[in-house]
């Protein structure tokens, strides 16, 4: 294999390790952002029964 | 039931998506002219279709919710907007990564290239500014003419490379020309159609967000009011 047969691969890696890492990344701020909606949904819905009580 | 569409949408995508990397690296033979880095196109393209696609179902809902003032539509735009972003930066760094092996630089301000930057700076934009709209009908309104002038943008992009009196470096189309050999074709749609699932499972995912944040604020007002 020629050194342009290799770094032709190695661009290659970069840019589906991009891909992922885009990808990945965004699921794992979505995944963050469900956590913190629903901790602050059921704190909320707590805060309203105690006031109701 | 919405849980499980969505792990049968994102499993499915995800498995696709396998089953293509194996036929693109292991089955379909390499490009004459570009050699491996070739392989690139099949995420390239299909990062950009699929974005398409995602502005396209937010330009139909935000004309929804223009029309009927309703939030569900606001909701459904501004998922899509979000996923269908996060395609087109996959689009940008893969084509900046494949230009620098094809053409020696990362970037070229041609037609195609700006046309695509524009439109990823002009969803960035809409993203960014919800956050700073306080009022939930007049940021929904705001966001919704913003969605469909961006929109205005897919076209230029579409047509950069098939004008004829406009100099492009990108490479031409492809795809209708018959440029694209019949062997490419299998891992080229399939993975369209992995992209398609997984952006919609994401996109199921942030219309719960969406709605949990409303609940979220009604909540807060009942507080208020008590």
């Amino acid at each position: 294999m020629s050194a342009v047969d290799i770094t032709n691969l190695h661009f290659l890696f970069f840019g589906y390790s991009a891909a992922w890492l885009i990808m990945i990344g965004f699921v794992f701020l979505l995944v963050r952002r469900s956590r913190r909606i629903d901790r602050e949904l059921s704190r909320l819905k707590s805060l309203v029964e105690d006031k109701e009580k | 039931m919405r849980e499980k569409t969505i792990y049968g949408l994102g499993i499915l995508g995800t498995l696709l998506l396998l089953w293509n990397f194996y036929t693109i690296f292991l089955v379909i033979p390499i490009d004459a002219l570009q050699g491996n880095i070739f392989r690139i196109i099949f995420i390239h393209v299909p990062a950009a279709m699929t974005a398409f696609a995602f502005y396209g179902v937010a330009v139909l809902a935000s004309i929804a919710f223009l029309w009927t003032k309703n939030f569900k539509w606001d909701s459904m735009a501004v998922s899509a907007v979000e996923v269908g972003t996060m395609f087109t930066l996959v689009n940008l760094a893969t084509g900046s990564i494949w230009a620098r092996v094809e053409w020696g630089i990362w970037w070229a301000w041609d037609a195609r290239m700006t046309t695509q930057l524009m439109l990823f700076l002009l969803y960035l934009g809409y993203l960014l500014m919800r956050p700073a709209v306080a009022e939930p009908t007049q940021r929904a309104t705001m966001s919704a003419i913003l969605s469909i002038f961006a929109a205005a943008d897919i076209p230029v992009v579409f047509m950069a490379i098939r004008l004829h009196n406009v100099r492009t470096q990108h490479p031409g189309p492809v795809l209708e020309t018959g440029g694209l050999a019949p062997v490419y074709w299998p891992p080229f749609l399939i993975g369209i159609v992995a992209f398609l699932l997984l952006g919609s499972a994401m996109i199921l995912v942030r219309l719960h967000q969406e709605s949990s944040s409303r609940e979220i604020d009604s909540l807060r007002r009942e507080l208020h009011a008590i």
